[in-house]
C-alpha cells in the first residue's frame, strides 16, 4: 500500500472534492482510498498519493491489491509519471493524473477512461501529422516522435502561463535530454532566458504552428 | 490548511533559505489567495537575482513539495521586468515584508 508520508492526500483530496458539483458525499476508505458518491452518475473508487517520481512499482501496489481503484491521482503538483507508471495504471484499467485531472474525471461518467486534454490533443495533432510515423511516450511530459525518412525527436510539453529559464531546466532535470520544448499553454508568454536555456541545451522553445512545421525539418 | 498555516509554513522555507540566498522575494498567488481550503495547489513565486540562485531555491524546496502541492514560479529580476507578472496577477508577498514595494523593480 501507498507509504505512510502520502497519507494527507486522501483528506486533502475529499475536502475539495465535495465542493464538486457532481459529488454527493465522499467517504474515506483509507487514508490514500476515497469512494466518490455522485449526483447523477455511479459512485467511483479513486486513490490518491504523494510522489515526486510516481514509478509503475507505486501504481502496480496499489492496483495489485484494490481492483476497484479506477483512478490514481498524485497531488503534489512538481512531479511526473514514468511512461512505465502511465502503462502500469492502463494496463489496470485506470485513469492517472492530478488532482485538476481527478476533479475534471469526477464528472465524467467513466472515470476509468478519462484523458487529459492537453495530451489528448497533442497526440491527436502528431497522429494527423503527414511526417509522424510513431510516437512513444517516456513520461508524462515527453514524447519520442519517429518520423518518415527524418530522424526520430523527442519533445517536452510544458503548460505553463508564462515559461520561464527555470521550467526548462527543471525539465532538462526530469526527463532528460529532449530537442523541442512545446509550450503548449498559447495564452501566455517565454522569457529570453528560457528560449536561451533551451538553446544552451540543444533544444528549441515553439508554440504549436512553428512546431507542426519543424517536424518537416531535419 | 488555512492561509496562515501555509504562508507560516513557507516561511520557515524561506528563512532557512535566505540564508543562503540572499534578497529573495517570496509571493502567493492564484487560487489560494482566494481559497486556501479548496485550491488545487499552492502557487508560489520566488524573485531571485539570479539563476544559481533560483537553482538553489528548487533544490530547497524538494521535501516541501511532495508534503505540500506547491506550483513554484521561480524566476530572476530580470525575467519578471520582462513579464510582469508580480503586479498582474496581484500576487501577495510573505517573505520578506519589511521591504521597498515591488514597483520598485519596474522604475529601474
Amino acid at each position: 500500500m501507498p507509504e505512510e508520508s502520502a497519507e494527507w492526500t486522501g483528506k486533502w483530496a475529499a475536502q475539495r472534492l465535495k465542493e464538486h458539483s457532481e459529488v454527493r458525499a465522499v467517504e474515506v476508505l483509507a487514508p490514500q482510498v476515497l469512494r466518490i458518491t455522485r449526483t447523477q452518475l455511479r459512485p467511483v473508487v479513486v486513490s490518491t498519493i504523494a510522489s515526486a517520481r510516481v514509478e509503475a512499482s507505486t501504481v502496480n501496489a496499489l492496483l495489485g491489491t484494490r481492483q476497484d481503484i479506477e483512478f490514481i491521482a498524485n497531488i503534489p503538483r512538481e512531479s511526473l509519471w514514468t511512461g512505465d507508471a502511465i502503462q502500469a495504471a492502463i494496463r489496470h484499467r485506470a485513469a492517472w493524473g492530478s488532482f485538476r485531472d481527478l476533479f475534471s474525471a469526477t464528472a465524467d461518467e467513466n472515470p476509468n477512461k478519462w484523458e487529459n486534454r492537453e495530451f489528448a490533443f497533442f497526440e491527436r495533432v502528431l497522429r494527423q501529422h503527414d511526417r509522424v510515423t510513431n510516437v512513444e511516450r517516456e513520461f508524462d511530459r515527453k514524447y519520442v516522435v519517429r518520423r518518415e525518412a527524418l530522424p526520430s525527436v523527442s519533445v517536452v510539453l510544458l503548460n505553463e502561463y508564462d515559461l520561464t529559464a527555470d521550467h526548462v531546466r527543471t525539465a532538462r532535470d526530469r526527463y532528460g535530454r529532449f530537442d523541442i520544448v512545446f509550450h503548449s499553454n498559447p495564452n501566455g508568454g517565454i522569457t529570453s532566458d528560457a528560449t536561451d536555456a533551451a538553446e544552451s541545451l540543444g533544444a528549441h522553445v515553439y508554440m504549436l504552428s512553428d512546431l507542426l512545421r519543424q517536424l518537416n525539418r531535419p | 490548511m488555512t492561509l496562515d498555516e501555509i504562508t507560516r509554513a513557507l516561511l520557515l522555507d524561506a528563512s532557512r533559505i535566505a540564508t543562503q540566498v540572499t534578497d529573495a522575494e517570496w509571493y502567493l498567488f492564484g487560487s489560494v489567495l482566494r481559497s486556501a481550503d479548496l485550491a488545487a495547489d499552492i502557487d508560489v513565486l520566488v524573485l531571485c537575482n539570479s539563476h544559481e540562485d533560483v537553482t538553489h531555491v528548487r533544490a530547497s524546496l524538494t521535501d516541501r513539495c511532495v508534503s505540500l502541492p506547491l506550483h513554484l514560479f521561480l524566476v530572476t529580476r530580470q525575467e519578471e521586468r520582462e513579464l510582469g507578472f508580480i503586479a498582474g496577477q496581484g500576487c501577495m508577498r510573505i517573505y520578506p515584508l519589511d521591504f521597498p514595494p515591488v514597483s520598485d523593480y519596474y522604475s529601474g
